[in-house]
């Protein structure tokens, strides 16, 4: 059943290049809708709600319940890449509830484009465990509650390499593992992780840290099989010996081979890469009131538990991270503290000319 | 004779708005955006910086579109050479079959392309149908063969996918043509070779060259078969405008990307359309 979900978004991650013309048009469609002072959101039905997310990435008995609960209906859209997810919201798209990235928060909130959630609507924010309620990249979480994160690392077979270090030097060391290498195929992820190798920041905006971090990546290039995001595939296939790869998709794999002992999973000492998944209100909804219902619906106890056994992540919630650990109990390397939120390198997509410095330093690694 | 050449005019209408609204003026926004900076939110902020341009002509760029012609090169000519015997087989000797083999070429299309390609995925890969029947065929224990990743699987993609627009028209273009003239060369004692580079070959050479330029063109705009089937190695200037979409976010040098390649496609066309404009001219009494 996860895995099912997880196979559809990762279709979905590599439909996205099909929709850059539509994004393109939406882009040019109208402004960025300023932020304006509403007044605060009362959890209360004003309409059928408009989803904007991942395919599959809530389980869909979670939403059966809320529309059943509410007598609502839960109008679905997906998106197939965060960067289309931003520009649909800045196209000023009229979406109620969006599932954002805390990596895109600088573009998300600094362009004015969600609005607050008022937590005492929420009647189980008490679910939210303390990180979240003062997390890096939204002070005092007012634009944000947590769905899902998972740490991103090395995943690796060990029937074909061994003698793994716990460092990003490992994607790089192995060279009788040439042509079974894959690279996550996201910017931030990719470029992130080199600069964090180096010893410098994830999201470092200085010009020779950047090209540095991709003259890195083209050095391996040659022992790659590729940029990839599909990393469970690549592992359950056995097309990936060494994966840069999320934890949550590491769990998925895990799932589906035969032997699970084959399959292990470090994080490694230059740096942990992290990013949440967020639930938020865009400026622009037409039904602030449900999509506020629809986030404590997830915040529920037993949605919360449901959630995480779906998509095989923790979810930032005290229930959804006990479910967590529980689920991945017979695979320690897995397991999620809240060590990880605080020491983690936190994901953050670059703007203005860093981007520019990002997107070409990138373009040149895929190019060479 | 007036009132005739009024009808044609209104009728004209219609394609003419269709075109403004969903092709021209598409157009002009990219062109607009190639010359933009964004904000922090991604949208363009409407200029004239030339700099995505000058980001263009970088020298990391030119092994992409080497590369591009390269298998959009190697696919063109793989399909004329796979495609033309397939149009003059149906053509010459499928009878009452004709219309129904035709549909069979097209029949892959009424699938989704990315469908179609992920099914490529499937057998090609490491674990897949192909390395299962190798598998079957003795070769235990030796490591799968790997199919992905490499140049030829993009290359075999693009062939796969843009086979029946060769097909088409060299079928349009052999269906024209009186099958008398082989007749008449046969019986001037022409050989069959003779009478195909003599006779067959120029008289369908006008299917050929559109058949060329319905594969060429969208193969060096294709993007999905070298990032499904490809590596890192493979990357096709169609992903690399598809990158700054999807993935970076620069939709300004991604636009700016598209308006070069569209005028390098805008130049082979247009030398087609000259030439055959030219043949048109010709042939006329």
């Amino acid at each position: 059943m996860t895995s099912w979900s997880w196979s559809r978004r990762a279709f979905l991650r590599d439909a996205a290049l099909f929709s850059g013309a539509g994004v393109l048009l939406a882009a040019c469609g109208g402004n960025a809708p300023a932020a304006r002072s509403a007044a605060p959101i009362k959890a209360k039905v004003d309409g059928d709600l408009n989803y904007f997310n991942w395919s599959g990435y809530v389980p869909p008995q979670v939403i059966k319940g809320f529309e059943k609960e509410y007598k609502v209906t839960v109008n679905q859209t997906y998106f197939a890449s965060d960067q289309a997810m931003l520009t649909k919201l800045a196209a000023g798209l009229p979406y109620d509830v969006v599932f954002t990235n805390s990596a895109y928060m600088r573009q998300l909130i600094g362009g004015g484009l969600l609005r607050e959630i008022p937590h005492g609507e929420l009647a189980n924010y008490g679910q939210v465990i303390p990180f979240f309620g003062n997390p890096p990249y939204d002070p005092g979480a007012k634009y944000t509650i947590p769905y899902g994160y998972s740490p991103t690392g090395i995943a690796w077979l060990t029937d074909k390499v061994g003698a793994m270090t716990g460092s990003w030097n490992d994607l790089w060391t192995h060279k009788s593992a040439s042509g079974h290498i894959y690279v996550l195929d996201q910017i931030e992820e990719a470029l992130g992780m080199s600069l964090l190798r180096l010893g410098d920041k994830i999201d470092s905006g200085v010009a020779s840290q950047v090209n540095q971090a991709a003259d890195e990546l083209i050095k391996l290039k040659p022992m790659l099989a590729g940029f990839s995001t599909a990393d469970y595939t690549n592992l359950e296939n056995g097309s990936g010996w060494i994966q840069h790869a999320w934890s949550g998709d590491v769990y998925i794999a895990l799932g589906k081979v035969k032997d699970p002992a084959t399959i292990r999973f470090e994080t490694c000492k230059e740096g942990i890469p992290i990013g949440v998944d967020t639930m938020s209100i865009p400026v622009r909804a037409q039904h602030p009131g449900t999509a506020l219902l629809f986030i404590d619906w997830l915040l529920r106890p037993d949605n919360s538990a449901a959630c995480v056994e779906w998509m095989g992540q923790a979810n930032g919630t005290s229930t959804g991270n006990a479910a967590f650990n529980k689920l991945v109990r017979d695979f320690p390397f897995l397991q999620t503290s809240d060590a990880i939120l605080t020491d983690g390198a936190w994901k953050r997509v670059p703007t203005g000319s860093q981007q520019q410095l990002w997107a070409q330093a990138w373009s040149k690694v895929q190019a060479s | 004779m007036r009132s005739r050449r009024a009808i044609f005019r209104v009728l004209l209408l219609p394609g003419t708005l269709w075109l403004a609204v969903l092709f021209v003026i598409p157009l002009g926004l990219v062109v607009a955006v190639s010359l933009a900076q964004t904000n922090i939110v991604g949208l363009p902020v409407y200029g004239l910086h030339l700099g995505n341009y000058q980001n263009v002509f970088q020298s990391y760029y030119l092994p992409v579109i080497l590369r591009t012609v390269e298998y959009a090169a190697a696919a063109t000519v793989i399909i004329g050479v796979l495609a033309y015997p397939t149009a003059y087989t149906i053509a010459r000797f499928g009878g009452r079959f004709k219309n129904a083999l035709i549909v069979l070429v097209i029949l892959p299309w009424f699938v989704d392309y990315l469908v179609r390609i992920y099914a490529w995925v499937v057998i090609l890969g490491d674990n897949g149908t192909l390395n299962g029947i190798l598998h079957g065929l003795g070769m235990h224990g030796s490591p799968p063969v790997q199919f992905l990743n490499r140049p030829w699987a993009v290359i075999g993609g693009l062939v796969y996918t843009y086979f029946p627009f060769m097909v088409l028209p060299v079928y349009a273009a052999l269906e024209q043509m009186d099958p008398a003239l082989i007749e008449a060369g046969r019986d001037l004692y022409a050989s069959g070779r003779q009478v195909f580079w003599h006779i067959t070959l120029p008289l369908t050479s006008s299917g050929i060259v559109a058949g060329i330029v319905l594969t060429f063109l969208p193969s060096l705009g294709d993007f999905a078969t070298a990032q499904l089937l490809g590596g890192s190695n493979t990357y096709m200037i169609g992903n690399l405008i598809a990158d700054q979409f999807s993935n970076v976010g620069d939709i300004t040098f991604g636009s700016a990307l598209t308006v070069v390649l569209m005028s390098v496609l805008l130049v082979v066309i247009v030398g087609y359309l000259r030439r055959t404009s030219r043949r048109a001219r010709a042939v006329r009494p």
